[in-house]
């Protein structure tokens, strides 16, 4: 019982603490702020975590809770209720009709299924799928009882992965504080309500352009992609990179169609830094591409041009001291040492296309984006009012990501692990999950209210 | 890693064709009218294959071509036989859902019948059907002496298609990695299905009214998602109901009662100068690696050097061992290279046991 208790006050902490900072950030109601706590919260973390072990200090309940603790209160100095949210939903009442009903049906069924399973998997049984016991789960217990991050070279203690960035262990190692030993529910819980309160923000965000019953349609269609509802049992970073950048996304759809309020593009950017700090891949799926976007943005549109320097300074300050401190530490920027070895390889074609179109991880996802996108340049060709033009960077970031994972598993070694069956599935995850929500921004209400 | 994939590659590599099998002498022809109906079992954990391969030295293998949904087999055999058979596509390819596996029965003149469509990788057509036998003994006195395929009726055909697309999705120790998609009558279900949607998209956009085509073509892509997701999401409840259930019986899927076995390390070492935990196993070293997880900081190995140091041993898939209770109540373990004298400390549901070793001295010395 204390071990819960200990859990509920670190995650009350943690909660409080990102819901003022978003208050602050976006300025917006509480459902949102909420929503968007934890994973503010993780990325405040992750930077405590970091200026700790840059400096050799112990990860302790002081030094972890305490800046926790300071930074809310400070936030809460001065905090005001705001006279009403800057954005309201712009979306008409309409009437459903059948067919509107049985989607909201499938979709809230879908939803509740994957609660159920994530839940059951990462609340009620341990840990039990290998890399999460021999990779990221298990670093993060090495480095509770280390009371440092773990940058072990050899398996000697069960596990060697020094390059990999650590929100997702610096989140478990300080839902950990407090207990007296390594908590493995704890460690997955946590994980567990970063995701709820990731794919909500999502949802909210989107129905603020879109509506509910896109955003609920769009969020089902996402989480239930079956190897991602897979991985919202926890235990891999995959789902939180996934994660970051549609949060990342999501900020910046609001942004493109509310130029006034740079705020979006900061928080799109303060994602875009913390996909970074989850997985290596942040850099290529998120950072980059991102910076791309708003340069691009920066140049075609000049009355922004402010705040997109301000937030690609932000993106990059924020990303940057990950990388200064792993090639100052001699560690790879990649996950794996051979990853820059370029070179084609024809024997993963195949593979890479019966892995989308003809095994189970993504069900017929991969059927219907690209029919997506077609209808969403075919009505955009014929400048039909349902298409929202402002979105299409959405499409390009998306793609670019769909591009880059085709790159990573066909022009370097890599390539082994499309042939095996092994992470190529979980980094499709990211394009797959990025593609849906851009086509979903992409399509605009019409008079109904429905597209 | 354990990859049931490879594991059957092991035992196909490993099939040697003895010639005391005589099953190349099987022709097809009419066999016994009095067949014994077996109802094979889908393979779905690398364990039993494991388990199949360590219990089993004696192994062969046949292939049998025919068109059919029982596979009707008259032999003889002094020993029980595994099998494990697998239908094969474009020459010896083999999915590894397809499986199946069942034992024939010991018997001096037998007439067995196997429904062959408990497996996703049948269909109605002609096909061929790896066989693997595997007997406890090197040298088992089996001939299979006629064989036939019972044709399938439309009736057959239709359950068994109703039959594949309820066989859930595989759920390993490596399922985050990759999902191996549905399969019924040896096709996988994602490119028919998802082709067939666009068709019925394109459909709805050909023959919509003007204004309402890309809500309906919209509506038709967004529906045919969710059906595939609700299907998978069948296999999410499942698999939320027997995990649970296996586990409050003491057993989680391949993970098997290692999270008990772990409880009990970490009760026995709490306090413990240095704690060793030997592992002495067969097969993969995914339990071990669980193990090492949840009862670190406490050392786990199942490196032989280890041993001597070892205060617990954990036996877990292992098949030759032993624990004998020897004279002036002194019990000796012998597993792996651990002989040491020990104390039984419990015994889990998955078969697998946990002793505290006493003594550095091995008992006979």
């Amino acid at each position: 019982m204390t071990e819960f208790f200990a859990f509920l006050s670190v995650l009350a902490l943690l909660i409080t603490e990102g819901s003022l900072l978003s208050r602050r950030l976006l300025k917006t109601g509480w459902p949102l702020n909420i929503a968007l706590a934890l994973p503010l919260a993780a990325f405040l973390n992750v930077i405590i975590t970091f200026i700790w072990t840059v400096f050799g200090i112990p990860l302790t309940p002081l030094s972890l809770l305490g800046p926790h603790l300071i930074f809310t209160f400070l936030l809460t100095a001065g905090i005001r209720i705001p006279p009403k949210p800057e954005m309201n939903n712009p979306v008409p009442k309409n009437s459903l009709n059948p067919f509107h009903k049985i989607l909201i049906s499938v979709s809230v069924l879908t939803l509740s299924i994957v609660a159920v399973f994530s839940f059951v998997h990462a609340v009620m049984l341990p840990t039990f799928q290998y890399d999460s016991a021999t990779n990221w789960t298990m670093r993060s217990q090495i480095s509770f009882v280390d009371q440092h991050i773990a940058f072990d070279p050899t398996e000697n203690r069960g596990m060697a992965k020094p390059q990999y960035p650590f929100l997702f262990h610096a989140l478990q190692i300080t839902a950990n504080q407090g207990q007296t030993r390594w908590n493995d529910t704890a460690a997955n819980l946590i994980l567990l309500l970063l995701s709820l309160g990731s794919f909500a923000a999502v949802g909210l965000i989107f129905s603020r352009l879109r509506g509910w019953f896109m955003a609920l349609i769009i969020i089902a269609l996402t989480v239930g992609i079956p190897l991602l509802s897979l991985h919202l049992a926890q235990g891999y970073a995959d789902i939180n990179l996934t994660q970051f950048l549609l949060l990342s996304l999501a900020c910046l759809a609001v942004w493109l169609e509310s130029e006034a309020s740079g705020r979006w593009l900061l928080m799109s950017a303060v994602f875009a830094a913390s996909a970074v700090w989850t997985k290596s891949e942040g850099i290529i799926f998120g950072l980059l591409p991102w910076l791309l976007i708003v340069a691009f943005l920066y140049k075609k549109r000049t009355a922004v041009r402010r705040e997109a320097l301000v937030a690609a300074a932000s993106a990059i300050a924020l990303s940057l001291p990950w990388q200064l401190f792993a090639w100052i530490k001699g560690l790879s920027l990649t996950p794996h040492s051979s990853d820059m070895m370029i070179g084609f390889h024809p024997e993963g074609v195949g593979e890479a296309f019966l892995g989308l179109y003809s095994r189970g991880s993504f069900g017929i996802i991969w059927y219907v984006i690209p029919v997506f996108i077609g209808l969403i340049l075919l009505l955009r060709f014929k400048k039909d009012s349902r298409i929202e033009s402002r979105q299409l960077p959405l499409l390009v970031w998306s793609g670019i990501i769909f591009l880059s994972v085709l790159f990573i598993y066909l022009w370097t070694p890599n390539v082994r692990f499309l042939l095996n069956a092994e992470s190529y599935y979980r980094q499709m995850m990211v394009p797959a999950a990025m593609l849906m929500l851009s086509s979903g921004f992409c399509f605009r209400q019409d008079k109904a209210g429905v597209s | 890693m354990p990859n049931r994939g490879k594991l059957l590659n092991q035992m196909h590599r490993r099939i040697i064709l003895s010639t005391v099998l005589l099953l190349a002498l099987a022709l097809p022809r009419a066999v016994s009218a009095q067949a014994t109906e077996i109802q094979p079992q889908r393979v779905d954990s690398s364990q039993t294959v494991e388990d199949a391969l360590q219990k089993n030295p004696g192994h062969a293998s046949t292939v049998l071509e025919g068109k059919g949904s029982s596979l009707l087999l008259d032999y003889v055999s002094n020993e029980p036989i595994t099998v494990f058979l697998v239908p094969l596509f474009d020459g010896n390819n083999y999915s590894i859902t397809d499986f199946l596996s069942f034992t024939l029965p010991e018997t001096d003149n037998g007439s067995v019948s196997v429904d062959l469509t408990a497996s996703p990788g049948w269909s109605q057509g002609n096909r061929r059907y790896l066989l693997n036998l595997l007997s406890a003994s090197e040298e088992p006195g089996l001939a299979i002496s006629k064989y036939e395929f019972l044709p399938a009726s439309a009736g057959q055909t239709l359950g068994a298609m109703v039959h594949h697309f309820f066989i859930p999705e595989l759920y390993t120790p490596s399922s985050f990695h990759a999902l191996r998609g549905y399969r019924v009558l040896g096709n996988s279900l994602t490119p028919i299905y998802g082709l067939a949607l666009l068709a019925a998209a394109v459909l709805a956009f050909i023959f919509l009214s003007k204004e309402r085509r890309i809500q309906g073509t919209i509506f038709v892509l967004i529906a045919g998602i969710f059906i595939y997701n609700l299907r998978f999401g069948i296999d999410l409840l499942r698999f939320s109901a027997e995990h649970l259930n296996e586990y409050n019986h003491g057993t989680y899927d391949e993970a098997g009662s290692v999270y008990r076995l772990a409880a009990k390390v970490i009760a026995t070492e709490n306090g413990e100068i240095n704690p060793l935990v030997y592992v002495c196993r067969n097969g993969t070293n995914f339990k071990e690696k669980l193990l090492r997880y949840l009862t670190y900081p406490v050392r786990v190995s199942s490196d032989d050097a280890d041993a001597s140091g070892a205060t617990l041993v954990a036996v877990m898939n292992k098949y030759k061992w032993s624990f004998d209770t020897g004279k002036n109540g002194i019990n000796e373990l012998a597993c792996g290279a651990v002989n040491r004298k020990a104390q039984k400390l419990d015994s889990f549901p998955d078969g697998s046991s946990l002793f505290k070793v006493s003594s550095l001295a091995p008992v006979n010395d």
